[in-house]
This record gives C-alpha cells, sequence and structure tokens, in this order.
C-alpha cells in the first residue's frame, strides 16, 4: 500500500468567507485505491479535489501526490499526474468536435502530431466513443460529453482520475454508465490508475473500496462502504442519501422485527429475508 | 385545470426542408386536482410536449384543452397569454431565469407581467419566498450572492408567486443532492394536497412516480404508449426494460425476493413493502 | 430549435471548392475585393462576372443559394446605387430635376457600383458556404503567424475564437430555455412598442450574460486542469494541408486578374 495522495492538516477559506471550507483535514490515499468521497452541498468536498490539482492552494497545510508537493512550483507536473472531470459536462468541453476535445491536453504538452492521434484513437476506444470522433459536443448528450471528459484525462495517462461530482447533472441512465465505466476502467488497470469519486450520489460511492465523509469541512470517518453506510441516521444528519437496504431495515425495525445490525447490500439483504421467512 | 391532449402532433420547421417531427398522435389526460408524472427516456417528446401545456408552442396538429382553454393550429399566440397566468412552469434548472437586483424583485417579475400591482405582487412574491423556505434576510439581497439551492428556491417562488392552477415541474430536483431534493418533493406534494393544484412532474426518478404520482403518462418516439396509474405503468418489468425505464428500487426488490420464492402484492414503495414482509415475518404490520 | 440555424451559412458538399484549403479561399476572398476594382469596362465586366459565375458553378450549390444570399444587402446595394447616379456630377448631363441631376458619369459609376458590389458579397459568399466557420479560424491563425514576431498573441486569439464558435450552438440553446422560462413568467418578447420590445431583453441578456461568465469561469479551470498554459510550444492536432488543387485554385486566380487588367486597354 504505498499512499499517493497525501492531505495533512489543509486547511482552505474561500476569499469572502469566515468559516473555512476545510479545516485541518488529514488524508491518505493509496495507490490502486477508488476512493469515494461523500458529503451534501457545501461540506467541502468539492473544495477538497481543487485543492488536489492546485486550482485552489490551500490557506495551510501540505498536499503531496506521489512524493511530489503541490505548490505552484510543480503545478504542471502535479497536472500531469491527476487528471480531473468537472460537474458540468458542456463548461469543460473546449473542442470544436470529440477527437479535438480529447487532444486538447495533448496539444497543451507539445505532444507531436502522430502521437496525438494514436493517443486519442486509443482513448475514445476506451470509453466506446471512437464513433462520434467528429461530432459536435452541441449534439451529444450529457453523459457522451462526460465520456470525452474521461477519455481526455485518460490521453494524459495521468496515475490519479478525480470525478468532481461528474455524476450530478446526469440523467440515471448516464449516472450508471459513467459508473460501470470506471468500473471497468478501474479493474483493467488495476494499480495503475487510483480513482476518487466526490459525490453525493450513494450509488457511486458504494462502489468504492473506501468512503470518506466529510461534512461542514471536517473529515467525519473513513472506511469502506459497509462500514460507512451501517449508520443511516448519521448519514441522514450529513444530507446523504440512504442505501435501500439499510432503510428497509429500518422500516423494518419500526414495525417490530429484529434485523441484523451490521450493514447488508441489497443482495444480502435479499438473502437475510427470505431465509428468515422460509424458516417461519 | 384538466389537460388533454386530442391526436396532437407537433413538427419542428414546417413547410421547409429542414422540417422534424417532434410529436405525433399524441392523446392523454391529465386529471384535475391531481399528480401527473410524465415519463420516457431522454428524447422521447417529453420537453416537447411540455412547452405545449403552457402555450409556448402551438400544436401543428390536433387539439390541446387547458381547463377551458382549447388550442389548436391556428390558434394566434397573443390569445394564450390570459391562459398563461394561471400555468406555472418550472424548467430545469429554473435560477437560468434569475435577473433581477434582488431577490423579492425577481419573484415579484411574474405577477407584475400578469396585471398584478406592486402591492399585491410584492405581497404574492413574500408568501412564495416563506413557502419555499427562504428567510425574510434574503428578500433584498442579489440572487446572485445565493448558493444554488437557494436560487433554485428562488426560481420555484417565481412561479408560485403567480399562484398558479397548473403547476409543471421539468426535473425539479436534477443537480440536488439527496437532502436538497426530499425537501422540494415534499414541498411539491403539500402544496398539490393544500392548493389542490393541478401538477405534472416530468421526471426520471421513479421513485417519485411511485410516491407521489395519480397518474402517468409514458412518452416514447414523440409519441404516448402507455397512460394508467403507477401500479398499473410499473407491472410490466420487461416492457419498461424495452423502453429504458427504470423501475422504482421498492419494486425491483420485491421482484428479486419473488425469484427466492417469497411472493407479495404488488408494492412500489418501502412502506408497502415494508409492511407486507413485517407480516410475513412475524412483526406488527403497521407502525405504532 | 435555434441549432437548426446555419452558423454562417455553411452548406454540406463535396465540390471542387469545398476541398479546398481554407486558406486559399480566404485569401482569394479578400484579394477579390481589390481585384474587382480592375472592372470598369464592359470587357471587365463580362470577364468578372463569367469568373464569378464559374466559381459559384464549381461550388455545386445552385446559383440560387447566392442570389438569395443578395437579399439582405439589397437595401445598401439600392442606397449606395442610387447615390452615385444622383449625385455624381462630372460628365455631361443626361436629366435634370430640382436638385437631381443624372450624368453620364453618375450612370457609369452607378453601374460599376452595382456591379461591382454583387461580385464581391456573392464571390464572399462562396467562402462562407463552403468553409466551416472553424476552418476560416483555423485559416486566420496559419495566415496570422508571422505577427507572433511582433508579439501579437496570434494561437491565443485563435483559440478564443473556437472556443466560442463551440459555444454558440450552447448559448443559443440556453438563450431559447431562458427566453421560455420568462415567457412563462409573461414576458412577451415579440409584441408591444419599440420600447417594451426592447425592455423584454433585460430578463434575457442579464441571465445570458452572467451564465456566460460563469461557463467561462469553470471552463478556464478545466483549461488550466488539462494543463493550458498559453500558447506557446502548443502543437495543433488539426492542420490545414495545401494541396495541388488549392495551387491551381491561385493560379486561376492570377490569370483571372491578368485578363482583368488586360481588358482596361480595350
Amino acid at each position: 500500500m504505498t499512499p499517493i495522495i497525501e492531505l495533512s492538516h489543509v486547511t482552505y477559506s474561500y476569499p469572502n468567507s469566515d468559516t473555512p471550507a476545510l479545516k485541518d483535514l488529514s488524508l491518505t490515499i493509496n495507490q490502486g485505491e477508488w476512493v469515494a468521497i461523500i458529503g451534501h452541498n457545501g461540506s467541502g468536498k468539492s473544495t477538497l479535489a481543487k485543492l488536489l490539482n492546485y486550482l485552489l492552494a490551500p490557506t495551510a497545510g501540505d498536499i503531496t501526490i506521489a512524493g511530489t508537493s503541490v505548490t505552484e512550483e510543480n503545478m504542471w507536473a502535479i497536472r500531469d499526474m491527476v487528471g480531473m472531470v468537472f460537474q458540468n459536462p458542456d463548461n469543460q468541453f473546449v473542442g470544436a468536435t470529440v477527437a479535438d476535445d480529447v487532444a486538447f491536453g495533448l496539444e497543451n504538452r507539445g505532444i507531436a502530431r502522430d502521437e496525438m492521434i494514436t493517443r486519442v484513437q486509443a482513448a475514445l476506444t476506451e470509453v466506446q466513443m471512437a464513433a462520434f470522433a467528429d461530432r459536435e459536443p452541441a449534439r451529444l448528450s450529457g453523459g457522451q460529453k462526460q465520456r470525452v471528459a474521461i477519455a481526455s484525462v485518460l490521453a494524459i495517462q495521468p496515475k490519479i482520475l478525480i470525478l468532481d461530482e461528474a455524476t450530478a447533472m446526469l440523467d440515471p441512465k448516464g449516472r450508471r454508465e459513467m459508473i460501470a465505466l470506471v468500473h471497468e476502467l478501474k479493474t483493467r488497470m488495476g494499480d495503475e490508475l487510483t480513482v476518487l469519486s466526490i459525490t453525493h450520489d450513494i450509488e457511486e460511492a458504494a462502489s468504492a473500496d473506501r468512503v470518506v465523509v466529510i461534512n461542514d469541512g471536517d473529515l467525519i470517518e473513513t472506511g469502506a462502504p459497509a462500514q460507512v453506510f451501517a449508520n443511516a441516521d448519521k448519514l441522514r444528519e450529513f444530507g446523504l442519501a440512504v442505501p435501500f437496504a439499510e432503510q428497509l431495515k429500518e422500516k423494518l425495525r419500526e414495525r417490530g422485527i429484529d434485523v441484523p445490525a451490521s450493514y447488508l447490500t441489497t443482495e444480502g439483504m435479499v438473502d437475510w429475508l427470505w431465509q428468515s421467512i422460509s424458516t417461519k | 385545470m384538466a389537460i388533454n391532449f386530442n391526436q396532437v402532433g407537433f413538427t419542428y420547421q414546417l413547410n421547409t426542408p429542414f422540417a422534424t417531427q417532434g410529436l405525433h398522435d399524441v392523446n392523454f389526460t391529465m386529471p384535475e386536482g391531481k399528480f401527473t408524472a410524465v415519463i420516457g427516456h431522454t428524447g422521447s417528446g417529453k420537453s416537447t410536449m411540455v412547452q405545449h401545456l403552457d402555450g409556448l408552442v402551438i400544436p401543428t396538429a390536433g387539439e390541446i384543452t387547458i381547463a377551458e382553454q382549447r388550442i389548436v393550429p391556428t390558434t394566434k399566440p397573443k390569445e394564450l397569454n390570459k391562459m398563461r397566468a394561471h400555468v406555472g412552469l418550472v424548467f430545469q434548472f429554473p435560477e437560468a431565469q434569475l435577473f433581477e437586483q434582488t431577490v423579492l424583485k425577481d419573484v415579484m417579475f411574474g405577477p407584475k407581467n400578469f396585471g398584478k400591482t406592486a402591492t399585491e405582487a410584492e405581497a404574492a412574491a413574500k408568501r412564495a419566498l416563506r413557502t419555499v423556505g427562504m428567510a425574510e434576510k434574503y428578500d433584498e439581497r442579489s440572487p446572485f450572492e445565493l448558493s444554488g439551492g437557494q436560487m433554485r428556491r428562488v426560481a420555484i417562488a417565481g412561479v408560485l408567486a403567480m399562484e398558479p392552477d397548473l403547476l409543471i415541474l421539468d426535473e425539479p430536483t436534477a443537480g440536488l443532492d439527496p437532502a436538497g431534493q426530499e425537501e422540494l418533493m415534499t414541498l411539491f406534494a403539500r402544496l398539490q394536497k393544500e392548493r389542490h393544484l393541478t401538477v405534472v412532474l416530468i421526471t426520471h426518478q421513479m421513485e417519485y412516480v411511485a410516491q407521489y404520482a395519480d397518474h402517468v403518462v409514458v412518452f416514447e418516439g414523440g409519441t404516448v404508449v402507455k397512460e394508467g396509474t403507477p401500479a398499473k405503468i410499473f407491472d410490466d418489468v420487461a416492457w419498461l426494460q424495452e423502453k429504458q425505464l427504470d423501475v422504482p428500487i421498492a419494486k425491483q426488490f420485491a421482484d428479486k425476493l419473488a425469484t427466492k420464492g417469497v411472493t407479495l402484492d404488488a408494492v412500489l414503495d418501502i412502506d408497502a413493502l415494508a409492511d407486507q414482509l413485517a407480516e410475513q415475518l412475524g412483526g406488527s404490520a403497521h407502525v405504532h | 430549435m435555434f441549432t437548426n440555424m446555419i452558423i454562417g451559412r455553411y452548406m454540406p458538399g463535396n465540390s471542387w471548392i469545398h476541398r479546398l484549403d481554407a486558406r486559399t479561399k480566404l485569401i482569394l476572398s479578400v484579394a477579390f475585393i481589390f481585384v474587382v476594382f480592375f472592372a470598369n469596362n464592359v470587357a471587365g465586366y463580362v470577364v468578372a462576372i463569367a469568373f464569378t459565375l464559374l466559381s459559384i458553378l464549381l461550388t455545386g450549390l445552385g446559383v440560387g443559394v447566392f442570389i438569395r444570399g443578395v437579399r439582405p444587402l439589397m437595401f445598401l446595394m439600392f442606397i449606395t446605387t442610387l447615390l452615385q447616379l444622383f449625385f455624381v456630377q462630372t460628365g455631361d448631363v443626361l436629366w435634370h430635376w430640382a436638385f437631381l441631376t443624372i450624368t453620364t458619369d453618375g450612370v457609369t459609376n452607378s453601374i460599376a457600383v452595382f456591379v461591382r458590389f454583387m461580385l464581391i458579397i456573392m464571390f464572399s459568399t462562396i467562402l462562407t458556404l463552403t468553409t466551416q466557420p472553424l476552418a476560416v479560424a483555423d485559416a486566420m491563425e496559419s495566415l496570422l503567424q508571422p505577427l507572433k514576431k511582433v508579439g501579437f498573441p496570434v494561437a491565443e486569439l485563435a483559440l478564443m475564437l473556437s472556443i466560442a464558435l463551440r459555444f454558440v450552438p450552447t448559448l443559443m440553446d440556453e438563450a431559447e430555455s431562458i427566453m421560455n422560462a420568462q415567457r412563462a413568467r409573461g414576458v412577451e418578447f415579440n409584441e408591444g412598442n419599440i420600447i417594451s420590445r426592447i425592455k423584454a431583453f433585460v430578463p434575457l441578456l442579464i441571465p445570458l450574460f452572467i451564465n456566460a461568465i460563469k461557463r467561462a469561469i469553470e471552463l478556464g479551470d478545466a483549461m488550466e486542469a488539462r494543463g493550458y498554459r498559453g500558447g506557446d510550444n502548443r502543437t495543433k492536432y488539426r492542420v490545414l494541408t495545401w494541396q495541388k488543387q488549392d495551387t491551381i485554385a491561385v493560379i486561376g486566380f492570377i490569370v483571372f486578374t491578368v485578363l482583368l487588367i488586360a481588358t482596361k486597354w480595350l
């Protein structure tokens, strides 16, 4: 387990604000992990993402990515290692066509044209958008634009992929496709890709290896999804959704049924229920 | 305000080489004072249909009746201005419509356009702002200083201030976090009951359909493919999957149990599910 | 559906003209504006009209589109022609009434103005109808490269232009949404006197403007995150390639110019 992202006592306050968006936050992400950072809107989770590629500079504390300090001097080297997909599919789409957009990051790095062509093609194939290479963004759905955004990141071959609420503006189908795509990439690339999902979508968080809960700038809890989702009341307190199986457990408890205290996935819940019913 | 569509069609840029059909043979009824949900995958024609509900576009075929207003291809747009005063249309990401210098002025904009005096408009605006949960201290602030969620509530207040009889909501919770989504839907459900509004909800979230809708209209390929109660619509899971529509999660769960041999009566929401399971497990079926 | 509007009125096709490099078309369009002033007798007009017609036919789009392209500017052309006709005082007087005079020079000048105006509009339309706006932007970037030596930010401007073009359909869609939202709140955009029509634009323009700024800020963040640090050392994915047919087009144009100049001695 090699750490790849290390935040140490990081504090950040927005210029016109008296309360800090992040307070003395320390967190380590290991190489190859898929970590979901969850919290309600305004909890500080997006601020956290922007500190990792120096779009914002911490008011206090240090951040290290793969051993390199995140500072103004190193920011371009950092941005070679960290790729980010933003929330609004339109407001990150620079190119006139899909292929142009994927090439944008490569153009910025002075990559030779022949190599650009190869990398663009490869990246688009990975996200299943190769057939749309000449399509204009105005004729793409939100989900398609986000896939192109992922391709643009992959073309740079970074170590870390950050999804900053990348599914928040998509319809359920688009959201599912995105999560499935990230799953696929993670499986294929193993340790070579570390994924950070900033989200309030419980399905996306459930796919991760580890969940980090942020609330009002504080790191509340970190652990496996099972551990974090087990406490429904706390999730609600932080403005988050409670997974269905846990909601059902609560309802059954209200109706006088003894339900297992530990976290259950949907499958786990189904199994427990039919077993319990058939033994009645 | 009951709504009726009869063989309605809409062709974009009719009589030009660019003509494309948006809607064809659309038939449905949305009952007065009830909550109707409109579902269908992206591109199925829902949004085009919604524009017809407020007279923003005139159909190129068929007949629409909204309360007493009849709309046919020959209807002049000007005739529909009166109707618009009673229709509240909340678009997706409605915060994009904010433009005034203060929150209060923006919410007053709608009522003033429809003939209310400044005093009446201000009173209506204040009522609407309190209804959506915006405290008085924000009244004189610029809408652009507010958070995303607050801007949305102001935009919705701007529509509620018109005190419409018909409320159309196009994915009103898009982009909000779970707490925000729940707050908003609870508000709409409450308003519908209290004010006996006719509500039309366009949504992708089947949970809302299961929980709030009295009536459901399903769109595909520019036309209505099914209409009925939520129970009827969600009954045929294979059909829903073919139409690329989700099934409410409670029903999915019940179906999974069914494959393990646990049979339940049709369930759509989590409470109904819990009730039946509790009975089967030997506890009390109802919450005391 | 604003997005069905053809931006820059580009009409897809596969003609010889369509396939020319955008730079060729841009250079020749500009050159034509100057060269056409050499036409000032019947022979000259014939050569100029023939060349323009030939070019139009080569686009494969039909003469009709080009005639229609002149229509928006008809009024301006009409006024300019009339001004030449009635207010040129040199030459022999042909007709006189109050302060209006028609002289021989007035007649010849007005014909010259009319023909040149028409031909310039039509020839420029060849550029806009057969070249995508983005290709024109690329062409301008390429042609302005020499200005880099004097510190002119060619690459940055070219990127700005291409981003602006990319956002045109997006912003038009947004304008349509905002207009619908405001109409639902009682705004009437196309009715009332001139004052109320202007006032109606406020609830459209303010949100559009503010949202555009918000987009720009988010886009700036995204561009930085993707390694954009200004125009130096950037390579280009989209390239324009000069081909044999472009050289032929330029030679053809030079031949036309020579012929036109020759007509001055007839």
